[in-house]
Parts: C-alpha cells; structure tokens; sequence
C-alpha cells in the first residue's frame, strides 16, 4: 500500500514510500476513464490487478492511495482522511518539511490500522504482536478519541467540562506524549485540520455582474456551466455525460470566475480528449499482420445499419484488396441472408474476391455454428478478412443478449465492432453499455460504427455519448445509403458543430 | 426648432456608437485584437516527446537546475511548459527558449497536434527530443514498440513538411539499466518498424477508396496534414519510390540517436546537442 500527492505536471509533493509504479497504470486508467467509479465529487476510486485505488482531487492536486487487497475499510473514513491529508498539504505547501511528511504518514498510518485491526487476523502470530505493540506505544485509544474530534468539535467540549477521573487520566496521558514525539505532531495536527476553511469570496450576483458579463468579463462559473449543460443536452448528449463533463471541467479549472471565451476553449479541449481514439484504429495493418484469416464481427440493435455498414466495410476492405468473406449469422430474421446476398453480387461486380457463406436459418445455436464453419472455411480457401454478421437485437432484452457471450466465445472473433446509430441520442449509452457488458470481462466491444451521421444534422451528441461512456473509439461514421458513404470521424469538426 | 433636430440627429448618433460599443466589449473587447492569431505558446520551442515512462518529465525537471533533487516522477496529467535560456554552455550569449514536455497518453493526440500545428507552429520548431527508455523489458512487448513507433511516425508525417524539416535528438533513456539496448539497435528497430508503416501507406491505399480521400462533408481538415491521400505522396516523395527501403537518412531532419540516463544524471551529450542547435540556428 502506498500514498502519493503529485501535481498534474507529473511532480510527486509527497511519496508515502519508494512503491508508486503501481500509480502510473491509475494515471492512465484515469485519463482513458477505464473503470473509475466516481464516488463523489472530486473523489473517485478503480480496482487494477487487486488494488484498490482512492484518489482525492482538488485545485490541482492529486492525492491517491492504494491498497494492495480490497479491503473494508469505510469509503467516508477514507475520504475524510484524503481530504485531512489534503489539509495538512495545504498549509505546508510553500514550505514542505519533514513535519509535513511526518503528519501525513501518521495519517496514512492511522488509515492503515483501522484496516489492520478490521481484518479477521489470519496472519503469523508475530505479526500480531507487533501491531498491538504499536497501537499501545502510540496510545490508540487516545487518538481514537481526537479522530472524533475532528468530526464534531461537541465533544471536545464534552470531554473538558467532565471531571474527576477523567481529567487525571488526561494528564497522564499528557506526560506520556512529551515523551512521544507523535502525539506532538497529533496536537499540531488537529490544530490544522480544526482550523476553520476560509471561506471562499462571494460572488457578486444579480445586475452589476450581469452588466460586467455581457462586457465579456469573467462570470461565475456556476452560471457558466449551466448554460453549457443546457448547450450540451440541447445538442444530444445525455444529460449524465454532459454533466459528467461538466463537472470534469469544474475540478480542472478550479476557479470561481471565468471569462466565457476560456471556458469554452477548455471545453473544446475537453471534448477533443473524449473522441481522440484510445488505441490504434489502423483497422487495414492489424488484418495485414495476421496469417490466418482476420475475423470481425458486428453487432447491434435491430434496425440501425448493421449488414449495410458491413457491407460498405466489405466494400472498403475490396478496394484495398483484401480477400473478403461475409457470413451470414443472422440466422433469425427472414430475409437477413437474402439481404446480404444482394450485397455481396453487387460488390461482386466491382471486384471479385468478396464470398458469401451462409448455411441458412435457425436458432442461436446455429448461428455459433455457421460463423466456425465460415471461419473453417476462410482458412482453407485463404482470405483476409471474414467479417461475421449478427442478429440484431434489442439490449434490454437479456434473453436476447445471453447468446453474445457463448458467441464471442466460441467464435472468438479478432474484433468486434458496435454499430449505432446517431439518432438513439439519449438511450445510445444505454445500448452502449449493456452490449458492452454482454459479452463478459475477458472480451468487449472494440469500436464503433454510428451510422446515419447524416441525418441528425449538428447534433452530434450520439459520438459523444458512445465515447464518454464506454470509452470505445468510434472508428467510422455511416453518412449516406452509397457503399462510399462510409467516412473517418473528423473530431474537429464534430466538436465545432456541438459548440456553435 | 433647428435646435431639436440637431439634438434628435445626435441622439441616434450616440445611440448607434453605443451599440457599436456593446458590440465590441462583446466580442472579446481589446484583448480580442491583441491576441488574435497568437497564442501564449507561440515561442521558438523544443519539444519533449515519446511514449508513457519514457522518462521526459524527469528530463524536464532536470532541465531545471534547482529542481535537481527529484528522483522520481509520475505519469503526466497536463504538458509542461518553461522557459529555459540557451545554450548551456554559456548562457551569458543565451536566448529564451520553451521546452514543452507532452504526456505521451493516446487520448491528447489530437490536442498535441492542435499546439503543435496551431499554437507553437512548426516554424517554432527548433527541435524534438524523443525520449525513449531503451530497456529490453520495454521493447519486448509489442505494444509497446508500436505506440513508439506509430507516434514517431505520425509525428514525423508532420514535421517532415517543413523545408528542411526538424531535427529529432533520439534521447535512449536509461541506458544504466543491465538490459539497455544500445542506440544502433534501437535505431534499425525503428528504421524496420517505421518502413513497414510507410510501405502499408503506400501500398495500401487504393486511390479509388473514397474513405481515405477528401470528402465535403466529414473529413475535410483546414490543414492538408491530415490526408490520406496527399501522406502516400509525401512518405513516396521522402523514400524516393515504391519498393526502396526507408532508413533516417532519407528524412531532412538530422536524426541523433545518443544514450544517457537521466537517473543517473548522464544528459550531459543531450545538452550539448541542444547547444548545437541553439548556435547553428543563430
């Protein structure tokens, strides 16, 4: 277990000890947003390889811990020590000293126990001894009491009103603490975190400020982010992601006031990052690099362009002349293997080398099998690419969703790719998600197709939902009913005609 | 009577001033013409480039004499920028310059490209350090290799457009780990893995396909640097034709590759690399 306060440059302010590898895999989780479940304002956690991960964020400020098994500690305990921590940073931040660490490791040490004593004790006998040794020489039992203090301030005053016993007990705890330097710095400390939080200035509202904003100068930024909120649902983004973002724009700027030319710079910066991809979408020299034939699956819900982007995919691979082969899983809806017949003859005649395998029509058991015989079949007549048609199926069905899973497991297809359409709008994240799930822990969805681009005008939210919420690159965009209507996402100007 | 008129005329006059005003204070006021077309970032600048736990923002700080006491750093959330005053040797003669460390995360691509492209241009561009961490543990792993190299060579599509192009000092970090690979090697990796990206750019795309070309409607970028198209014929025009092998000869810029390691404090043949641009330049 370990704790780190570090900057947004990369500087660690405070190293609990040497282990902060394990952090960086956080960074990158936290920047991708893989995983992170926001508890709170400003506090998220993320689970990676067994370890737990808190992190507390505040005006540029990171301050993270980790343990390295899940434990069962109280989530607010937690929080209120990061924000102590926060605290105790705080004051000493222009001038960091060994008090400083001293503070903070006391706190992180004091975490840690409840952790310890919490845990039924299946370790070495040892190492028992030595924790209740420690908790003696550091008098538990007394901080345990000013921990309390620091939550409500009544008791303490509870505490000095009683008299007697009490009070005697006091002193000789006292003198104990002139000896032990800890209780030094605990004093010090509650003195710190007791401290009452200057308030932060007012913001001036109601006419002047108005007058002053429509002069272009700086507005509060409560205001600010509400108008884009509102910017943002009013253009198709689901009103969760939108004020997700909204709210991730509030930690990183980190001020009362704003201009509104800046906010909405950081904004476009903000929505950039959320559809810059998270991996490589060289879609062509992933299939170049595989010998065996390279196998892509689609899915999604019924009705929003599934064997039409597929067939425009095929359309694509033809012209960079790969080998292609379609199967037809859809072996549900009448007419699906039909449909695709017609695609594939009329790609037929532009170029040669694309095949349809079907085996006709049947339950979802039949359709696992068809997709192992076409891939069987790919591999002894040599093609590129097979790309796997699905039955298109609605995602809160779960009877229709169980199926995913047994398929991607025992077609195991190289990719899988989602097809959306930009008109879900709202209920896109939806979809998203529970395709996204469906298909187990070990496999997910590797990109998106959102089609019918061009029929919703600038409001593009749907491309920001998809991305937002299942942090999966959206590798082409359907924009028309031709075979080369199939286009590469332009973030520019996506994120221009969601702003303006 | 005359008088009312007057006074009426100059009322519609004050009134229309005013909203000429409004207008103005609206549109951004003074600071919307002074800061028109400049960035901040608009400064002759070195780049501190290259992939995740390269080792570029200990570099940076080490940069920074009175920071010469961290040992350790933590993936970047946010770039880095500072001035520093060129060249080391003697800084008496020396120039500003802004050195911009850049998280290597794949999310800010796109924002790396705007700054580069947009704030700082690539006629600011006085050089790039591309920090790699020469480890065999990192070259192993193939992800790894290839986001080096796919970032270099996306870097490289752009920086190569300016005349001349510009000069890329190939940092290979952590050269004090046992199994640090030497620089020639690391250098023929990236000649081997660099060429066959640049033969999949040319070979591969069709020039019917219309999803690599320009279209009204979705991917036609203000800058030319991100088409498809027009990248086949530039990474074409650079290797001279279609089946020769790429090497960094054939690149405009000068190409060093020269060990060190920033842990142990051996950057000093980095710095004289950055000297050497700063009084070839001037």
């Amino acid at each position: 277990m370990s704790l780190i306060i570090f900057k947004p440059s990369g500087k660690i302010e405070y190293q609990f000890n040497n282990k902060i590898y394990p952090f960086n895999e956080f960074i990158s989780n936290l920047i991708n947003k893989i995983n992170i479940n926001n508890l709170d304002t400003n506090f998220n956690s993320t689970i990676i390889s067994n370890k737990k991960f808190y992190n507390y964020i505040k005006d540029d400020i990171y301050i993270a811990l980790y343990f390295d098994s899940i434990t069962t500690i109280d989530i607010d305990k937690i929080k209120s020590t990061l924000i102590n921590i926060y605290k105790t940073y705080k004051k000493f931040e222009d001038e960091p000293d060994d008090k400083m660490s001293q503070m903070i490791a006391l706190q992180f040490n004091q975490l840690m126990k409840l952790k310890i004593e919490k845990e039924p004790i299946k370790e070495k006998k040892p190492v028992k001894k030595e924790v209740i040794k420690e908790v003696t020489s550091k008098k538990m039992r007394k901080w345990d009491a000013s921990g309390e203090i620091i939550e409500s301030t009544d008791q303490i005053l509870d505490f000095s009103t009683d008299k007697g016993e009490r009070e005697f007990d006091f002193k000789v705890d006292d003198s104990a603490f002139t000896r032990n330097n800890d209780m030094v710095l605990v004093n010090e400390l509650n003195d710190i975190l007791n401290e009452e939080e200057e308030e932060e200035e007012q913001v001036k509202t109601g006419f002047f400020s108005k007058v002053s904003s429509y002069f272009g100068s700086s507005v509060d930024i409560d205001t600010i982010s509400k108008n884009f909120l509102d910017h943002l649902i009013s253009k198709n983004v689901t009103p969760q992601v939108a004020q997700e973002i909204i709210n991730n724009m509030k930690t990183k700027l980190s001020k009362t006031k704003i201009t509104e030319k800046v906010y909405k710079e950081a904004l476009t910066n903000e929505l950039t990052k959320v559809l810059t991809p998270n991996a490589s979408l060289d879609l062509l020299q992933s299939i170049k690099s595989k010998k065996e034939p390279y196998v892509i699956s689609i899915v999604g819900v019924n009705g929003v362009g599934k064997s039409t982007n597929l067939a425009k995919l095929a359309y694509w691979l033809l012209q960079n002349n790969l080998k292609v082969l379609i199967c037809a899983s859809d072996t549900f809806r009448s007419g699906a293997v039909e449909q695709l017949k017609i695609h594939v003859n009329n790609l037929k005649k532009l170029n040669d080398s694309i095949d349809l395998f079907q085996q006709g029509y049947g339950t979802a058991d039949f359709a696992v099998q068809t997709a192992k015989n076409a891939i069987k079949f790919g591999k002894e007549h040599g093609y590129d690419v097979i790309l796997v048609d699905t039955a298109g199926r609605t995602h809160s069905n779960t009877k229709l969703m169980a199926p995913l899973k047994k398929f991607g497991d025992s077609v195991n297809p190289d990719k899988i790719i989602m097809v959306a359409e930009a008109l879900a709008g709202t209920d896109s994240v939806a979809q998203a998600d529970s395709f996204k799930k469906a298909f187990g822990n070990n496999r997910h969805i590797n990109y998106f197709i959102v089609s019918k681009v061009d029929t919703v005008g600038n409001l593009m939210g749907t491309l920001i939902n998809l991305s937002a919420a299942t942090n999966t690159s959206i590798i082409f965009i359907g924009t028309g009913q031709t075979y080369t209507d199939l286009k590469r996402l332009n973030i520019k100007q996506v994120v221009n005609s969601i702003l303006n | 009577m005359v008088d009312l008129i007057l006074i009426s005329l100059i009322t519609i006059l004050l009134g229309f001033i005013l909203i000429l005003l409004i207008y103005f204070f609206q549109s951004g006021g003074i600071n919307a013409i002074k800061s028109s077309n400049k960035s901040p970032y608009f400064k002759p600048s070195f780049l501190i480039l290259g992939a995740n736990n390269s080792g570029k923002t200990l570099y940076f700080y080490n940069l920074q004499q009175n920071d010469i006491n961290i040992n350790q750093t933590i993936s970047s959330i946010d770039p880095n920028f500072k001035e520093f005053i060129l060249p080391f040797s003697n800084p008496a003669i020396g120039k500003k310059f802004q050195f911009v460390d850049y998280p290597g995360h794949l999310k800010y691509q796109n924002l790396f490209k705007n700054l580069l492209i947009n704030d700082i241009t690539l006629n600011n561009i006085k050089g790039i350090i591309y920090m790699i961490d020469s480890s065999n543990s990192n070259w192993s792993d193939p992800i790894n290799v290839e986001n080096i190299v796919k970032y270099l060579y996306n870097l490289l599509s752009i920086t190569e457009r300016k005349p001349n192009g510009v000069d890329f000092l190939f940092a290979i970090n952590k050269s004090d780990l046992f199994d640090s690979l030497p620089p020639h090697k690391i250098k023929k990796i990236l000649e081997k893995e660099l060429g066959k990206l640049i033969k999949n750019e040319i070979t591969n795309v069709n020039k019917n396909s219309d999803l690599d070309k320009k279209s009204d409607f979705i991917n036609n970028d203000d800058e030319d640097v991100n088409n498809n198209d027009t990248l086949r014929e530039f990474w074409l025009g650079i290797i001279g034709s279609s089946d020769a092998e790429f090497t960094f000869d054939k690149l405009e810029g000068n190409m060093d590759f020269i060990s060190g390691s920033v842990l142990k404090n051996k950057i000093s043949q980095w710095e004289n690399w950055l000297d050497e641009r700063v009084v070839n330049s001037s």
